[in-house]
């Protein structure tokens, strides 16, 4: 700062524009003090809401829902680009009996079991007139 | 009153018994000058009186807060220039003001209290005060009319005392500048 600058400024600090009302300071630390309620809140015993505890584990079940998703997209994901999600040794294997079992239809389920009931009669037959 | 002395302030702060006394005295040692922050700031006496209502209403309630790590005048100023900014914030929003147009919108306040009685040479310094940004105008202010030392400043403003210097210097020479203009 120059010295005509230094000079310039201090001068126009030494008047206040800034004026009060009548009384102002005087009274002041009483009417602010009048505003405080009698004691001040103690932190330490303070009780918290409903919503304040179960915030934090809503933020842990949203954490869990947000992996999930995540795990998800990426089974889609690699669904989308093999076509399956089994690995390609098990792509060429038989399929399980229990895969044929959920694939069957009402109607398929009843022939079937007519007919394992009709082989089951006629190898208990066939081992009647064996002994026989 | 007895004489204060900060470190027995802080400890009578602390208890619940003295607080009420220690804290009484505590607003009637720094009311006035936090005052005085808060109105240049604010330019109007009624926003400065409500700021300054609601910086020791602050303080009494988050007086467990107060670790006494800091000088209770640098815990006070910073509560003073947070609720400051928002005051002007608040009132800036209400008026649908654009930030560009805040030096316009403030000037126009002070140009109507009745508690200004600046000639227009004190007007057009504070019309230069308010083209300042935000932060070298509180930094300006801190230093040229509460002549606070760098390091208190450092401490509230959570700046370096260096950037302090450098700000302060080029705002004196922006408000200059602007003075001198077209004289």
């Amino acid at each position: 700062m120059t010295p005509q600058q230094h000079n310039r400024l201090d001068k126009l600090n030494q008047s206040n524009p800034f004026k009060l009302p009548d009384g102002y300071i005087d009274g002041l630390t009483a009417r602010i003090m009048d505003t405080l309620p009698d004691e001040a809140p103690d932190t330490k015993t303070r009780t918290l809401s409903v919503g304040q505890r179960i915030r934090p584990w809503l933020y842990l079940a949203a954490v869990f829902v947000g992996l999930l998703l995540i795990f998800r997209g990426f089974i889609f994901l690699q669904t989308q680009l093999t076509g399956t999600i089994l690995p390609v040794a098990q792509q060429t294997a038989m399929p399980a009996e229990t895969d044929i079992a959920t694939a069957e239809t009402d109607d398929d389920i009843d022939l079937r079991e007519y007919l394992e009931a009709q082989y089951a009669t006629a190898a208990y037959t066939e081992t009647i007139e064996t002994i026989d | 009153m007895p004489p204060y002395i900060e470190e027995e302030i802080v400890a009578r702060l602390r208890n619940p018994d003295t607080r009420r006394a220690a804290f009484e005295q505590v607003v009637a040692t720094y009311s006035e000058r936090l005052y005085w922050f808060i109105r240049k700031m604010t330019l109007v006496h009624d926003d400065a009186n409500d700021v300054l209502q609601n910086v020791f209403m602050k303080a009494w309630l988050n007086l467990d807060g107060f670790r006494g790590e800091a000088k209770v005048s640098t815990w006070l100023y910073r509560i003073a220039t947070n609720e400051s900014i928002t005051h002007l914030n608040r009132l800036r929003t209400s008026a649908q003001v654009s930030i560009d147009d805040t030096d316009v919108f403030l000037l126009e306040r002070l140009s109507g209290d009745p508690y200004f009685d600046g000639d227009n040479v004190q007007l057009r310094l504070q019309e230069a005060i308010l083209r300042l940004p935000e932060k070298q105008r509180l930094v300006f202010n801190l230093r040229y009319y509460d002549e606070m030392k760098y390091e208190q400043m450092s401490e509230i403003l959570g700046t370096s005392e260096g950037a302090l210097k450098a700000s302060y210097h080029h705002a004196v020479k922006k408000i200059e500048a602007f003075l001198t203009a077209d004289v």
